[in-house]
């Protein structure tokens, strides 16, 4: 550390924000694709797909970081594909940070989607089809633009977490500053180095943006209720 | 074309649907299905346009299954049109692409789109969201919709339920015109006899999951009340107006003169509906009575039960009496005897028909 603590941890805060945002754009095409079968489809093995979707909210964000860690690692069969593929790891790497974030996110932006799909109203899925519309046609065209606001909570809470996220992301990304240290990160080292007027500006400035999060999302949910 | 059905479904807390019937398709007519709620007719329409799946039986289009056994054409291959009660509008889009939403792109799908909204008289109000409509504006836009990749066959649920009587009234005026310029032949259901009236060309009645007749709608709703203590037991017949009289309708049913109130408007057709109760029999013409119509009729049945006995008579159309047993036993009255049926004017109610009906 530097004998002067700089007022933020600039790169940590720009990792973060980069993160997050990568996480969710790469979201928005698998979620989307993935919410489908999931509120609307019968098939078997729909439970139990629904619940691996969901573990990353329960398991400790440690465990999944091992998991990740053992998959992603250059033993593993993708860390072998992607080293002869871009000729680098995904381990300790902001690629290998990205695709953990993504899914572990997953149910974050997966639970709003799903739950205003399933409140579309049957009946207009139905006209749909009786003008002639298939399943992809009617998803794509009168379910998602009317659930835009579960797609659009689901973004937000995605986003929110991605920021914050410190288990997974240390046991896959490490803590290499402008690669794959974020803010989380970068509060625990403050904290380890007792820089507390840093720490207290790193945690206010997570705190504050939490808060917003929340905001936002209620008032979504509040409008949409309406 | 013919649309030939045969099908069964049982719901967990309904009754078994159980319901054959065949629908010529190549040319305009409407086709009513009446009956009380929950005895089937929305199911049946629902397995007609392939958004529910009968347990067994089968639908097919000149001899081509649409449903049999495990196949089964999905809704969106049928090309068959669907009102639902309350218009299940798309509430994103505005009316023009609610309208435009079953046409492929191209050139033509404007003009389509601005003929239809004309000829349901929306025009000016393309650019409005459902939300922005009134109830009857709405079921107006569905109707346009549904109508805009011309289907094979059209089928409305209950299409005025939702609407406020003059609402209902003034569409269900215009229904008739609107799909007979479009040239679709049309499944109505409804449990309302006036709609049944107007509307119908045939009339399939349906009750506890089945067709129990088949018929013109006059045919069918004759003495049609399921008891005999029931009230509002009618005869219907097919009606030519002749003129007026003292502010009365003058009509011709059957050979037979009727004066009735009339409803207004400008008709040459109507379909007349007399109470059973409001009609009275006599042996023989006796001297003035307030009553203003007179038939003369033969008695082809008569059916006691208790203290009530309806009497079916042939007085140029069918015509049904409700008299006490009393009066019955009173004026010996036997099958195949004439009598002189008594008919007040009051007791009839006269429903304006479309020109080709």
């Amino acid at each position: 550390m530097n004998p002067v603590t700089p007022w933020m941890d600039w790169s940590a805060l720009a990792l973060s924000v980069r993160l997050a945002l990568s996480a969710v754009l790469l979201l928005l095409p698998v979620g989307i694709t993935l919410a489908w079968p999931l509120a609307y489809g019968r098939f078997r093995g729909k439970v139990a797909l629904e619940a691996a979707l969901l573990m990353p909210l329960v398991l400790p964000p440690t465990v999944l970081g091992f998991y990740l860690l053992q998959f992603f690692g250059p033993r593993s069969s993708l860390g072998r594909v992607w080293d002869l593929l871009t000729d680098g790891t995904l381990v300790f790497s902001f690629s290998g940070l990205l695709l953990a974030t993504l899914l572990i996110n997953l149910p974050f932006f997966l639970q709003p989607l799903i739950a205003s799909l399933g409140s579309v109203d049957k009946r207009l899925l139905e006209a749909s089809a009786t003008l002639g519309h298939g399943r992809m046609s009617t998803y794509l065209r009168v379910a998602l633009p009317l659930s835009w606001r579960g797609l659009l909570a689901g973004a937000i809470l995605a986003f929110a977490h991605g920021m914050g996220e410190f288990g997974v992301v240390l046991m896959v990304g490490g803590n290499l500053p402008g690669r794959t240290r974020t803010l989380s990160i970068a509060l625990f080292d403050q904290v380890q180095a007792f820089e507390m007027a840093a720490a207290h500006r790193t945690a206010f400035v997570l705190l504050t943006f939490a808060f917003l999060v929340l905001l936002s999302t209620a008032w979504l949910r509040a409008r949409s209720n309406r | 074309m013919n649309l030939t059905v045969d099908v069964q479904r049982q719901f967990r807390k309904g009754p078994l649907i159980e319901a054959a019937l065949e629908l010529e398709l190549k040319r305009f007519s409407i086709t009513v299905l009446f009956g009380p709620s929950g005895c089937g007719k929305t199911t049946l329409l629902r397995m007609l346009s392939g958004l529910e799946r009968p347990d067994a039986g089968f639908i097919r289009l000149d001899g081509v299954p649409w449903f049999q056994g495990r196949h089964d054409v999905p809704a969106q291959e049928r090309r068959v049109g669907f009102v639902f009660q309350e218009g299940a509008l798309f509430p994103h889009l505005s009316v023009a692409a609610n309208v435009a939403f079953g046409l492929d792109p191209g050139p033509a799908r404007a003009e389509r789109v601005a003929t239809l909204i004309r000829r349901v008289g929306l025009a000016g109000l393309e650019h409005r969201r459902p939300s922005e409509l009134s109830g009857g504006q709405r079921q107006r836009v569905a109707l346009a919709r549904a109508l805009a990749p011309r289907p094979r066959l059209l089928l409305l649920d209950e299409p005025f339920a939702s609407l406020d009587r003059p609402a209902a009234e003034q569409l269900r005026q215009e229904l008739r015109s609107i799909l007979k310029a479009e040239g679709i032949p049309a499944v109505l259901v409804t449990h309302d006899r006036d709609d049944a009236l107007s509307l119908g060309d045939r009339m399939l009645r349906m009750d506890a999951g089945r067709i129990l007749q088949d018929g013109r709608p006059e045919e069918v709703l004759t003495g049609f009340a399921a008891n005999l203590e029931e009230a509002g037991s009618e005869s219907v017949a097919l009606a030519r107006r002749v003129g007026r009289k003292e502010g009365l309708l003058c009509l011709e049913v059957g050979g037979a003169l009727l004066y009735a109130p009339d409803p207004g408007g400008e008709f040459r057709q109507a379909r007349i509906c007399i109470r059973s109760e409001g009609v009275a029999l006599e042996r023989r013409e006796g001297g003035p009575a307030s009553t203003r119509n007179h038939l003369p009729g033969r008695i082809v049945d008569l059916e006691i039960r208790g203290a009530l006995a309806r009497v079916r008579l042939d007085c140029g159309f069918p015509l049904e009496a409700l008299v006490t047993t009393w009066a019955c036993h009173d004026l010996k009255l036997t099958v195949g005897d004439q009598v002189t049926a008594l008919v007040k004017a009051t007791a009839i109610r006269v429903v304006p028909l479309d020109e080709d009906a």
